[in-house]
């Protein structure tokens, strides 16, 4: 019988099965009677606005509820479209959409203030008319930014295909660009505090030629998409209304001309409770990602000076405690910064997850790097393919590969360390419930309140582990080394 | 190609420099403007705060000395913490792969939970809500010579009384002396293929003597003094303070999960054709685990657990969050009480650089010592 040899096959076991039993026993009579019925629960039901959001408006929570119903059609698609069979244009559809989604994720949470047409037409002349006052309100940047991506567009454009009307409209796009920032490029620009004087276009002009160059070169080898130059069609007018609001979306103070406030804005320092913890674990985990991998790529160097800036970095982020990291973040980082420049507590909390976190990633990919064996390296370097293209296309897919259930292990230690910032003082969800025990009418619920965050933990943490190891078996991951 | 490489390198080295003199400026301004400097003599001022816990210390003090107590209070955390975690580690490991589907199932829960949940969640739940919530002095619960409240854990103290360093002596040469005979024992029954029972001889010499010198010497070597209430205190005994008990519970429960899985991966990793052929060749189980199963197991376990050692290590820091006063939360209070970030921050990340390479030298020597030759 099962009992029989599951639990009293011995005498020891036997003797196991008993304590068992009565250790059961005994925490079911000390826990139970207090979870059913003296515990207060109410305190979770109600203070839910702050833990879930913080200091969010509750009004404007929907647009938390839109972005989460976002998330999960992107999801659901996901899913969908990896069932079905080889290059669907379905994943294309979706991979687009997730590369878009913190974007549109991030201004939904943000606020969205765009240009009216009054707007656009008073901004635009102060570029062509009164250039000076940019600088002044800060507001240079959108030049240089636009000259960026239009350059880049035009670039991927000229690189795309051969015919002349392109290259044209390339050129027309480049020029038009200037000639809109020439007269803020003319002004004289002070480099640095006691740097000499140079006018803007010292530096914009580069810029649109850096865009051009990574366009052309992007462009070439998008060539055999057929997709790219339909897309090509979307692409000039969406960036042609990108640009734009990007030139004109600053407030010169007079009410008539100032951009509209399509949503509220609520700023990052508002942000706290679950919406803080599911923002760090997220940036953190994104911005690791392409850290790490240059520092794993960086540690096997063979280029001596890259190799040990590699090592040093990673051993000593690796060797001390996470706190420290956030701890410096929150008070160094502000003095090796100038100081007209202000970060916000969760943008510096942010920075410093991430470099933790990618110190690990580093580790992590290093380990996938050596398993790709080295005849991979060798035939792709025999097709002609440079060090460029050999590890972006032949290596790292291979490696990353490999180390998948490492790199959601540390997704999932990522998730449980955002409760460190509560140390220095943000506003997660376990800096609220903090708070919320402090307050004097609800002075008692110590334990239903660091249960409530246990439970949360503890579902997100095994529900992402479950998944990784179900994502490991149906990749066949630990079969195919 | 060369040349390229070359050229590559000095330009990473020019940006480089570029940006750490960028920063550097910027720092030597900020500094400026806040009034502070660089140098490290600021240590030497006078704390102004005293340190509950850890070697004692004045308010005359200075930061120096109050960052020793927080290193001290640091390292007992660790070695405590690092020898019970392995204990209960190892026995909840074992437990896992023991054919008892209770025990098996009440250890895997264990393990989940505390694995899927924050650490600094399960330290506020086990000192907010579990160790600040036991009863007063007045009403402490007292398990014979323990007592346990919500001021702290009360154990009982032993006394040194006369001829103790003598007692001290005679257990140190009986163990030099057991661990001699044992050998020579060893090599003899190898040589001579007699059974001479070093194993026998060792343990009696090991506790014999000492046993025998207690009750011989005149008075007891040592006393056990129990914790008595008098007053609004308690006196005798040793006091571990709730942050302590607090942290170290913490520690431990958090990293015997980690090792509990890694120690049971070890265990069912040695191919069960091992146990089955040393079965067949007459060992009984005891000999089996002794001579076949844990050498191989333990090559597999020390990697991984030399690992959670480390973050045990690191984790103590998150003692802050209870009150505890480790390194990091002195190093906290000299930070706020001097604003000197920069000398405290690498001083702190030296000492924690410092513990792990100490750990990890320790581990990967034991790994070393029982790597299979060869392989």
């Amino acid at each position: 019988m099962w009992a029989r040899q599951n639990l009293f096959g011995s005498w020891l076991n036997t003797l196991l099965t008993a304590l068992s039993v009565g250790l059961v026993y005994l925490v079911a009579r000390g826990s139970l009677p207090w979870l059913l019925s003296e515990a207060k629960w109410a305190v979770i039901g109600r203070n839910f606005g702050v833990i879930g959001w913080g200091r969010y408006p509750n009004d404007q929570a929907w647009r938390l509820g839109i972005g989460l119903a976002l998330l999960l059609i992107l999801g659901v698609f996901s899913w969908w479209a990896w069932r079905l069979p080889g290059q669907s244009p379905a994943r294309r559809f979706v991979s687009v959409g997730w590369l878009v989604s913190p974007v549109i994720l991030f201004l939904l949470l943000r606020g969205l203030t765009l240009p009216t047409p009054v707007t656009i037409s008073n901004n635009l002349g102060y570029y062509l008319f009164r250039p000076e006052v940019l600088p002044l309100l800060e507001e240079d940047w959108r030049a240089i930014a636009s000259l960026l991506i239009v350059g880049l567009l035009a670039g991927i454009t000229w690189g795309l295909s051969p015919r002349r009307a392109n290259r044209i409209l390339a050129i027309v796009a480049c020029l038009a660009i200037l000639g809109l920032c020439l007269p803020l490029g003319l002004q004289a620009q002070q480099l640095g505090d006691q740097g000499l004087r140079v006018p803007r276009l010292v530096i914009m002009i580069p810029i649109l030629g850096l865009g051009l160059l990574f366009g052309r070169s992007a462009g070439g080898s998008l060539v055999t998409l057929r997709a790219a130059r339909c897309a090509l069609l979307v692409a000039w007018p969406g960036t042609a209304a990108i640009v734009m609001v990007i030139l004109t979306s600053f407030d010169v103070g007079v009410e008539r001309v100032a951009p509209a406030e399509v949503l509220l804005k609520v700023e990052p320092p508002l942000w706290g409770g679950i919406l803080l913890t599911l923002v760090l674990s997220t940036v953190s985990i994104l911005f690791s990602f392409p850290i790490g991998v240059l520092l794993a790529l960086g540690r096997r160097s063979r280029l001596p000076v890259v190799k040990a800036v590699s090592v040093l970095f990673i051993e000593i982020v690796r060797g001390v405690p996470l706190i420290t990291i956030l701890f410096m973040a929150q008070v160094m980082l502000p003095l090796f910064l100038p100081l007209e420049w202000t970060f916000d507590r969760v943008i510096r909390a942010m920075a410093g997850m991430t470099f933790f976190t990618a110190a690990y990633l580093a580790e992590i990919v290093r380990g996938g790097l050596q398993i790709v064996p080295h005849e991979q390296v060798e035939a792709a370097r025999s097709l002609g393919l440079s060090e460029l293209f050999v590890t972006g296309l032949v290596v790292l897919p291979q490696a990353l590969r490999a180390v998948i259930p490492a790199i959601m292990g540390q997704f999932v230690s990522v998730f449980k360390d955002t409760s460190l910032v509560a140390i220095v003082g943000l506003l997660d969800l376990l800096g609220i419930l903090q708070s919320i025990i402090k307050q004097r009418e609800f002075l008692g619920t110590v334990r239903e309140v660091y249960l409530f965050a246990g439970l949360f933990y503890f579902i997100i943490s095994y529900g992402m582990s479950h998944a990784s190891r179900r994502l490991e078996a149906s990749l066949g991951v630990s079969d195919r080394f | 190609m060369r040349f390229l490489q070359v050229g590559a390198q000095v330009v990473f080295v020019v940006l480089l420099a570029l940006a750490g003199s960028w920063l550097g400026s910027n720092l030597l301004q900020a500094l400026d403007a806040l009034g502070l400097n660089l140098g490290l003599g600021f240590f030497k001022q006078t704390a102004g705060f005293v340190i509950g816990q850890g070697p004692p210390m004045e308010r005359s003090d200075t930061f120096l000395r109050a960052y020793v107590v927080g290193v001290a209070n640091t390292l007992s955390v660790i070695s405590l913490g690092l020898a019970l975690a392995t204990i209960l580690g190892i026995l909840a490991g074992v437990s896992l792969v023991s054919p008892n589907w209770l025990l098996r199932s009440i250890v895997r829960i264990y393990v989940e939970v505390v694995r899927n949940t924050p650490l600094l969640v399960q330290l506020f739940f086990l000192y907010f809500a579990v160790i600040l919530q036991l009863p007063s002095l007045k009403d402490r619960i007292t398990l014979g010579p323990v007592v346990l409240s919500q001021r702290g854990l009360y154990l009982p103290r032993a006394i040194p009384g006369q001829h103790q360093l003598v007692w001290l002596g005679l257990t140190v040469g009986a163990i030099i002396a057991a661990t001699v005979v044992y050998s020579l024992r060893l090599r003899r029954r190898i040589r001579t293929g007699e059974e001479t029972r070093p194993g026998l001889w060792a343990t009696t010499i090991l506790v014999g003597v000492p046993l025998l010198g207690w009750f011989a010497l005149p008075g007891d070597p040592y006393t056990l003094q129990a914790p008595q209430l008098e007053g609004l205190r308690m006196v005798g005994g040793t006091r571990l303070t709730p942050e302590f008990a607090g942290i170290l519970l913490g520690l431990v429960i958090y990293t015997a999960a980690f090792i509990a899985d890694i120690v049971r991966a070890g265990l069912l990793a040695v191919a069960h054709g091992q146990r089955e052929a040393a079965r067949s060749l007459g060992l009984h189980e005891l000999q089996v685990l002794r001579f076949v199963v844990l050498p191989q197991a333990l090559r597999l376990i020390i990697p991984p657990t030399t690992n959670q050692f480390l973050n045990l290590a690191k984790n103590s820091s998150l003692a802050i969050g209870i009150g505890f006063p480790d390194l990091y939360a002195v190093s906290h209070i000299i930070f706020s009480q001097s604003g000197q970030a920069v000398q405290v921050i690498a001083l702190v990340m030296a000492t924690y650089l410092s513990i792990s390479l100490l750990i990890s030298f320790v581990m990967n020597a034991l790994n070393a010592r029982l790597r299979i030759p060869g392989r």
